[in-house]
């Protein structure tokens, strides 16, 4: 269905209850008879800020309409969808890259991303390489700094990284290629059409080579002529698509790659912040004159309530990391009480039941539903690399080392907390260690730069573990009522009538925005709106199932939040999984079969075949063991996974993944070796999070503090049998793949768990609800 | 003012022993060796390893008072002259890391565990590497890296 289209399919539903529509052939529509109450729900797109809203309308439709209808409306994400809105916000500002021609014949590339582990860098000097003809090791790559002029167009995060990347970077490089050529053209005094290019030199048509560096120095800024240029045809493609290792392996190996902690910035000293013992917790008083006079301690300062009046603690600043810990532990501080001093997760759980929104009501025909209550706790992302940032506010110009994901919006709120214009703040992004959706943030960056202008020195803030598991962001605590309604069918056999989905989540921090300063305001000011805006652009439902409506509320609790991977995907999408395969069984139906038949979706369908040949789906197993599938749609792309679980009567042991089975289906691979890392990455959060652990919240403060109490999985947790299958191009722009496997592995496991051991799963981590299994 | 003296990466070093500061920040803050990571402060996720006269270590929980007169190889002193260790090289070949935090420590511990038992197996694999956290899960390619490095072993003794 086209954009155009769309805004019909929602004329016709404001419409309709004016008047009866009749003979419609729409699938959407299910029609029922007899239904006493009638209700009518309705998404309706308010205006360009893509806000949504929810009307429900008891009563709208008379009773003598005997015909009336329930309307299934395709959900807004299949027709624009984040990675749609993420785009649309930042083409403006994409076609902007540093590449310059060095004389020494070597390219010199700023990427405006973040590399976190994922393995964009690598993919960007891929593209790069190809449509400049020059050789991956010919490419100095680094991170571009926060540049305002980039507004949108510099965020990294919801997996669309390659795809934003795409036609910008061919074509400006293509671009640049066309003009290399013709200054050689020039030189050799020959057409165009007689240059040939290769490695890095220009070919005239008697062999005689020029390097690039004689011809041009390159491009920098805004280069809005190149959305003009022709990218080379995908089947001259000599890089793109074939398997290359990560550009830093032989720096990771040896040590060399440089974290932000581990960067030479002259007189930048270690700092630690004591933080209270509940969460929003102030200092009231403290005494430092047991800490200040310890071996290597330079400075101890409290830190100021920032802008939004959020607590922080009191700065140690010493010679070493090890010094600043024992000189935060010899402070006396007394706290002020947090701002939730007895909220624990069960009271969160009860508070969100209560602001959750009612499934549809019992359909009075001969039906039938499946489904329930899931609850998916707090979450922390836990990347190896705690938060940090070098910081030095010392001077005129505020400068800043960190791993920014949205390092625009970092800056906007550097210089709001310091009172300095975003111009005067550099943001220097350095590489990461792991994300998972934490960088979305900069939490350490402006707590870094508040610090070094509080002590007047620069310094190097660095979140402990500790602090990172109890004070740093988590995935927010979700319950969801998910229900599908399906006819019993005495006379014709059973069908699905509805799929339902009312999600009620501890409200998700979204104030990065588009990761500047302008929508990162709006994030702020209005969380509801943008929360919904994402919410409808990522969730839908891909099979037949008659009426679906999938809604969200949120509330917000003291645990500060950031999008885990997979945003709202890796608990909604993983709940509705679990219901298919529940449906299926109601139906007496094979799960897969089941699927096949009601999947509204090619690709889908030929990822679900793919695993399911390639797993030997329904092969016999020993008791307690079982297969299990998730299937997952998002970021233009398609994935299914099929695991296989063994469980364990004993409560001591904790079931495990014995087998994992993916096909993917992105439209075109772009980087096979790092995209499969990316899959067996996602693959083993899913185990992380459904079999094994997370946080929780206990009177006011997250009770687990480190990877000893918050149990990742480990090697032993994860089979060396993994197969990853991707499916050939189709001739689209590459869609997105970081967190497209995360929900449908999950699924996959929740299921397998279900077969095996005929427990439905509705909590999370599996092990600590279900120890039986 | 005590001195403490001891060798890291064939390198003699003497330093004030003031504090009881623990080797993980001595090694970085102080001498600058930022190889060795923190992870978690606590020794439960091996980002630090490091070898101490031979033996993994893990740097965020040893004394410095404990180093007198020990030598210690951190991920900077594995490769010999700009010659990758076979475990390196395997690492390469098999593209394992991804955000590469972790990665020093899984390799010393995988190095370790190739001099105690040159040909692993999936369990021995296990048993050997479950101490060593990796967010990113490079498990599996750490798993088949191993192999290929215990095969790289063999070829060249």
């Amino acid at each position: 269905m086209t954009k155009s289209n769309h805004a019909e399919q929602i004329e016709t539903i404001t419409s309709s209850q004016k008047h009866d529509q009749s003979g419609s052939d729409d699938e959407h529509i299910v029609e029922l008879e007899n239904t006493g109450r009638r209700k009518f729900i309705g998404y309706m797109l308010k205006g360009s800020s893509f806000a949504v809203a929810l009307h429900i309308t008891s009563g709208a439709i008379r009773p003598q309409d005997a015909n009336a209808r329930l309307l299934g409306i395709p959900e807004l994400a299949d027709e624009l969808d984040l990675t749609d809105l993420l785009l649309i916000s930042g083409d403006p500002f994409y076609y902007d890259y540093l590449i310059k021609i060095t004389s020494d014949n070597r390219v010199r590339f700023e990427l405006p991303r973040m590399e976190v582990g994922q393995g964009i860098l690598t993919a960007a000097m891929m593209i790069l390489a190809e449509e400049l003809d020059v050789e991956m090791s010919s490419i100095d790559a680094t991170l571009s700094p926060a540049e305002i002029r980039r507004a949108t167009g510099q965020i990294t995060g919801g997996s669309h990284a390659v795809t934003s990347l795409w036609d910008p970077l061919r074509k400006v490089a293509a671009a640049l290629l066309h003009k290399i050529k013709l200054s050689a053209a020039v030189h050799f005094g020959i057409s165009v059409n007689e240059i040939s290019t290769e490695n890095g030199f220009a070919v005239g048509n008697d062999g005689s080579r020029i390097a690039y560096s004689e011809l041009t120095a390159g491009v920098e800024g805004r280069n809005d002529a190149a959305r003009l240029a022709k990218p080379k045809d995908p089947s001259q493609y000599k890089i793109i698509g074939t398997p290359q290792k990560r550009a830093d392996a032989r720096d990771i190996v040896t040590g060399k790659l440089d974290f932000a902690m581990d960067l030479d910035i002259p007189d930048a000293m270690p700092t630690v912040v004591a933080r209270p013992p509940s969460l929003g917790g102030c200092v009231i008083t403290y005494d430092d004159s047991e800490a200040i006079g310890l071996p290597g301690v330079l400075a101890i300062k409290e830190v100021p309530l920032d802008v939004d009046a959020n607590s922080s603690g009191v700065a140690v600043v010493a010679r070493s990391f090890g010094e600043a810990f024992r000189a935060r532990d010899a402070l006396n501080i007394t706290w002020s009480e947090g701002a939730a001093e007895h909220l624990s997760d069960a009271e969160v759980i009860e508070q969100l039941r209560a602001i959750n929104l009612p499934t549809l009501p019992k359909i009075p025909l001969a039906t039938d539903s499946v489904g329930g209550e899931f609850i998916f706790p707090y979450l922390a992302h836990a990347p190896m690399e705690t938060m940090t940032a070098v910081a030095d506010a010392t001077g005129s110009k505020i400068r800043v080392w960190t791993g920014a994901k949205t390092p625009l919006a970092a800056q906007a709120k550097i210089a709001r907390e310091l009172g300095v214009l975003p111009t005067d703040v550099e943001v220097n992004v350095i590489q990461s260690g792991g994300s998972f959706g934490r960088r979305l943030f900069f939490d350490a960056a402006v707590e870094g730069a508040r610090i070094s202008q509080i002590v007047n020195r620069p310094i190097k803030l660095m979140f402990t573990r500790q602090d990172d598991t109890k004070f740093g962001r988590a995935r927010p605590l979700s319950l969801h009522n998910v229900k599908a309604t399906y006819t019993r069918g005495f006379l014709f056999g059973k069908k699905v009538l509805s799929f339902d989905h009312r999600a009620a989540t501890a409200e998700l921090d979204l104030e990065h925005g588009f990761g500047e300063g302008i929508t990162a305001l709006g994030g702020e000011l209005a969380p509801a709106a943008f929360s919904q805006t994402v919410w409808h652009s990522t969730q839908l439902v891909q099979y037949k199932f008659g009426v679906t409506s999938l809604l969200l509320n949120e509330k917000k609790f003291v645990v500060p939040t950031s999008s885990w991977r997979g945003i709202y995907s890796g608990t909604a999408a993983v709940a509705n999984e679990i219901v298919v395969d529940e449906l299926a069984r109601a139906m007496n139906k094979d799960e897969c079969q089941f699927r096949l038949q009601m999947l509204d979706d090619e690709r889908s369908k030929a990822v679900l075949r793919k695993v399911s040949r390639e797993g030997k789906w329904g092969r016999r197993m020993k008791k307690g063991r079982a297969q299990g599938l998730g299937l997952h749609k998002e970021y233009k792309s398609r994935a299914a996974v099929l695991v296989e679980l063994q469980t364990f009567k004993n409560p001591e042991k904790e079931c495990k993944v014995t087998k994992i089975v993916v096909a993917l289906d992105v439209n075109r691979v772009l980087n096979p070796t790092g995209l499969e890392a990316q899959v067996i990455g996602a693959a083993t959060d899913a185990i992380t999070y459904m079999i094994r652990t997370s946080l929780h919240l206990d009177n006011g403060a997250i009770r687990e503090s480190s990877y000893g109490d918050f149990e990742i999985a480990r090697m032993r947790n994860t089979p060396p049998d993994i197969e990853v299958h991707f499916m050939p191009p189709n001739g689209e722009t590459p869609g997105g793949a970081g967190e497209l496997v995360v929900p449908a592995a999950a699924a996959a496991i929740a299921n397998a768990f279900a077969r095996a051991t005929g427990i439905a799963p509705r909590r999370f981590p599996l092990r600590d609800f279900y120890p039986e299994g | 003012m005590p001195q403490i003296t001891f060798n890291v990466n064939n390198n003699p070093v003497s330093i004030d022993a003031e504090n009881d500061d623990e080797l993980l920040y001595l090694l970085r803050d102080r001498l600058g060796i930022t190889g060795p990571k923190y992870g978690c402060g606590v020794g439960v996720c091996g980002a630090c390893t490091i070898f101490k006269d031979g033996e993994l270590a893990r740097p965020c929980i040893v004394p410095m008072e404990e180093v007198e007169g020990a030598s210690l190889t951190t991920i900077e002193g594995l490769a010999v002259d700009d010659i990758l260790h076979p475990v390196q090289e395997a690492w390469i070949n098999e593209d394992v890391a991804q955000c590469g935090f972790c990665q020093a420590g899984q390799i010393l511990t995988a190095v370790k565990l190739l001099e105690s038992n040159p040909n692993p197996n999936d369990d021995d694999i296990d048993d050997a590497m479950s101490d060593n956290i990796c967010r990113c899960g490079t498990y599996h390619r750490i798993r088949k890296a191993i192999k290929h490095a215990a095969a790289l072993i063999q070829q060249t003794t």
